[in-house]
């Protein structure tokens, strides 16, 4: 029986054995089912990763966190984003610090480092190409740390924003555009405009031609100052001007990758040869197109022939070339509309180059512009294109609710993208049945008035863009200031013709005002002379003498009021010089013969030395003898013994007249002061001696207004000298002072 | 026969300042006192000269002298402008009117006379 339960005993071992084995089996089966699963899933991870690391734009790196910082990862994607292999980065600690551009280096280093100690950040900077150029990147890192707390390596991304700074760039550029006012400006504009562009395409040479007016030449007249600016180049626009030509008149960009010499249609011929380096190397030229016409080139060159043409350069230097052909567009039609916009004060000349300087910035369908008048508001301008109907010369009420008056009280400018679906103002519905769907509503602001609006509408939804306000506003502002100089010489007219309707009142005034005052004074000489003449019976001497004295007044007012209206003539500037031929001698000897009697009654000697050779001369002859009557007149009245002597001679065609006495004299501070009005050098005289105390006034103002000069010399005691200059030949009357 | 002078003058003191100096000196006056009666006047009167102001109601003095000139058989007559309007100009004006002559006020008396004396010479008054 052992032997059985020896049997038995054994079975049963084996069977648990068995089981056992079976057991472990299973969890060894499950083990490496588990185990299989693990390394799938770990294979699949990492395959996911390197697919990961492989199609991000940026590059994936660690570096030790201490020591040389040495690049311990670096994922593939070196390889297509910088064209190096990743070897070449794991195996020199330098590579990263060899290859930032030496303008950020030194700040980048700074930064760096400032963001290890800080666990940390993100920076910015250029970094080289294997080809040689500069692409930005945007290098996000973290410093990771043992459990201790201690850095133990920095894991971070590099990632490709050349094209965001691009995009800035850009951004730079089209407001820099937007600033060019004038065609001075335009120049330096270009040069800025064209050094960021060159530094933002890492281009060695760049440089702007534009078609002269005629079509026949490509002018530089912009250009990088690096190497070989083109300069005061110009170059025919055919066959002889090569690639630049070319691209000029086919509207397409023409490019030459350097790898291999450049072929002949593409060369300038001479004598236009000498831009060497566009014979030579790689270049592009990409045409300046506006509205679908060609204006000029924008011509790109690179120094390195082993540097092949970047296709991926195209589309900016396209950009660029758009912008740059805009922006020149733009200052010339500016410079073009300028002259006309600022000097015209004739807004029928201001709104047809208006309405074209517009046309080559935006497209239309109907442009218009709108000024208030009065309570209307009156279309000044609208130019349409079937189907839209121009609105010219229409005149509508001033309504609150639509577009025109939102804007012109709010000073807001209103783009609609699509009126169909967006009505705001009571007017729209009536613009979408005429078809308009997009449009754009800008105020015309001057001195921080509205004098207009201005409107451009199109059948094309989306025709307009907030860009576009920016690129039409200069020319509405230089409207708005046109419309208000305008306006502003208007008024100034219509204020001429009211100051010369007034000047006609003033001068009707003292037309009357004369004829009323000698009226009645005719009235008072006439009775008192026909009195002293006996007409009425013979006159006791006793009345006599006082009708004499009546008589004397009655003279003397009459003097006044001849001298005030004369006086009030120079000043309202109504005293028109009556141009004639005359001879001087006659004038003298007039005056003289005048005053004779009155000379021999004080038994003074009045000598006059006229040559005989004087010239014929040009002035208002009364008044001339009016005034060396006055001062003739003046000498005999103020001197009571000695000679009034008067002298004339001409020389540099001006006569040169004196009249002296030997009279008082006239003390020097005086000596101004009886050219004034109401001024006698003593005025107790004024009775004494007669005269209104205007007459020297008078004098004054008449040689004057023949562009002559008179003054006094003489000191008390030892008589006057009145001395004047004259012209012989006065053509034109000047302005009275 | 004295000379026959007519006085256009609306003015009540100008027209009796020339009567009493006029008839002084032995010519003989006829008055009106618009251009109207003036015009009127000259053509039924045929005076030997005429004073006419400037300033006048109705017809001006201008207008006046102009339909008395248009007239052939009075164009003969000498009008000389008496008249307040005295500032330059004014006599050019006159003359373009078809005055012979122009006087202003206030004017001097002999001087007026012998301004009319130019015209009818004093052998004949």
């Amino acid at each position: 029986m052992a032997s059985l339960e020896f049997e038995q005993e054994l079975e049963k071992r084996v069977k648990e054995r068995t089981a056992e084995l079976i057991k472990i089996n299973e969890s060894l089966n499950r083990q490496i089912t588990e185990r299989k699963g693990v390394d799938m899933e770990l294979k699949d991870a990492r395959a996911r990763l390197q697919y990961v690391l492989s199609v991000t734009p940026a590059v994936i790196y660690t570096n030790q966190a201490s020591g040389d910082y040495a690049c311990t990862f670096v994922s593939e994607s070196l390889e297509h984003i910088m064209g190096y292999a990743q070897k070449e980065m794991l195996e020199d600690p330098d590579f990263w610090t060899t290859h930032l551009h030496p303008q950020d280096a030194r700040r980048v280093l700074a930064d760096v480092f400032r963001l290890i100690g800080q666990g940390g950040g993100s920076v910015e900077y250029r970094f080289r190409h294997c080809d040689g150029h500069y692409r930005w990147f945007q290098d996000t890192f973290r410093v990771i740390n043992d459990d201790a707390g201690r850095p133990l390596e920095i894991v971070g991304s590099w990632a490709d924003i050349t094209q965001r700074k691009l995009a800035e760039s850009f951004n730079v550029l089209y407001q820099a555009s937007l600033q060019i006012q004038e065609p001075l400006g335009l120049k330096k504009w270009g040069d800025d405009f064209l050094r960021k562009g060159r530094e933002v395409l890492h281009l060695d040479r760049l440089n702007i031609l534009l078609a002269d007016p005629e079509g026949k030449w490509l002018e530089a007249v912009s250009s990088t100052e690096t190497e070989e600016p083109l300069g005061e180049i110009r170059v025919p626009i055919g066959p002889e001007g090569g690639g630049l030509a070319q691209a000029y008149q086919s509207r397409q960009a023409v490019i030459w990758d350097g790898q291999t010499p450049v072929p002949d249609t593409l060369r300038l011929k001479s004598p236009y040869d000498q831009i060497e380096a566009f014979q030579s190397r790689a270049f592009a030229i990409v045409p300046l197109v506006v509205q679908g016409k060609s204006i000029g080139v924008l011509e790109a060159g690179w120094k390195h022939s082993r540097r092949p043409f970047d296709p991926a350069t195209l589309e900016p230097l396209q950009l660029l070339a758009t912008q740059a052909a805009l922006a020149f567009e733009h200052a010339r039609l500016y410079a073009a509309a300028q002259p006309v916009l600022r000097r015209s004060l004739q807004l029928e000349e201001v709104y047809p180059a208006f309405a074209k300087a517009v046309k080559a910035l935006l497209a239309y369908d109907r442009i218009g512009v709108i000024v208030p008048e009065g309570e209307k508001l009156l279309v000044a301008l609208s130019v349409a294109e079937p189907p839209l109907a121009s609105w010219q010369g229409q005149s509508w009420p001033k309504t609150q609710g639509t577009a025109v008056d939102w804007v012109m009280t709010h000073k807001q400018p209103r783009l609609v993208r699509d009126l169909s679906t967006n009505q705001t103002f009571s007017d729209d519905a009536f613009m979408v049945q005429e078809g308009v769907r997009s449009t754009l509503v800008l105020p015309l602001l001057a001195g921080g008035k509205t004098v207009g609006v201005f409107f451009l509408d199109s059948l094309t939804p989306g025709a307009y863009t907030e860009r576009d306000l920016d690129l039409v506003d200069p020319v509405a502002q230089q409207l708005a200031l046109a419309i208000e100089n305008a306006q502003l010489f208007r008024d100034i007219e219509e204020k001429g013709r009211q100051i010369e309707i007034a000047s006609q009142h003033k001068s009707q005034f003292l037309a009357n005002m004369s004829h009323e005052l000698r009226t009645p004074l005719n009235a008072i000489l006439g009775y008192t002379a026909l009195i002293l003449d006996n007409i009425y019976g013979e006159v006791p001497e006793k009345i006599r003498e006082v009708l004499m004295r009546l008589d004397k007044s009655g003279h003397h007012l009459l003097g006044l009021i001849s001298d005030v209206l004369d006086l009030s003539k120079i000043e309202a500037g109504l005293l028109k010089l009556n141009l004639t031929d005359y001879s001087m001698k006659d004038v003298v000897l007039t005056a003289v013969a005048e005053v004779e009697s009155l000379a021999a009654e004080k038994k003074l000697a009045l000598k006059v030395a006229t040559p005989s050779d004087l010239p014929r001369a040009k002035g208002d002859e009364r008044r001339i003898t009016q005034v060396l009557l006055n001062l003739v007149g003046n000498a005999i009245k103020f001197t009571d013994v000695g000679e009034v002597r008067v002298e004339v001679a001409a020389s540099n065609g001006a006569f040169q007249i004196s009249v002296a006495d030997t009279g008082p004299g006239i003390a020097e501070v005086d000596q101004e002061k009886i050219f004034e009005e109401f001024q006698q050098a003593d005025s107790s005289n004024t009775r004494e001696k007669g005269g209104t105390g205007l007459g020297l006034s008078i004098a004054k103002r008449i040689i004057e207004l023949h562009g002559g000069r008179i003054w006094v010399e003489s000191s008390l005691g030892k008589g006057s000298t009145f001395r004047l200059t004259l012209p012989v030949h006065v053509e034109h009357q000047l302005e009275a002072k | 026969m004295s000379k026959r002078i007519l006085v256009i003058e609306d003015q009540e003191d100008n027209r009796r300042i020339l009567r009493d100096l006029l008839t002084s000196v032995g010519y003989e006056l006829i008055e009106a006192v618009t251009g109207d009666t003036g015009v009127t006047m000259a053509e039924k009167h045929r005076p030997d000269l005429i004073l006419m102001d400037i300033q006048l109601p109705g017809l001006d003095g201008y207008e006046a002298t102009r339909r008395i000139k248009a007239n052939p058989e009075l164009r003969p007559i000498p009008i000389i402008a008496v008249t307040s309007f005295a500032l330059s100009g004014d006599d050019i004006k006159a003359y373009k009117a078809g005055f012979d002559a122009y006087v202003t006020k206030p004017y001097v008396p002999r001087q007026l006379l012998a301004k009319i004396r130019e015209y009818l010479p004093a052998s004949d008054s």
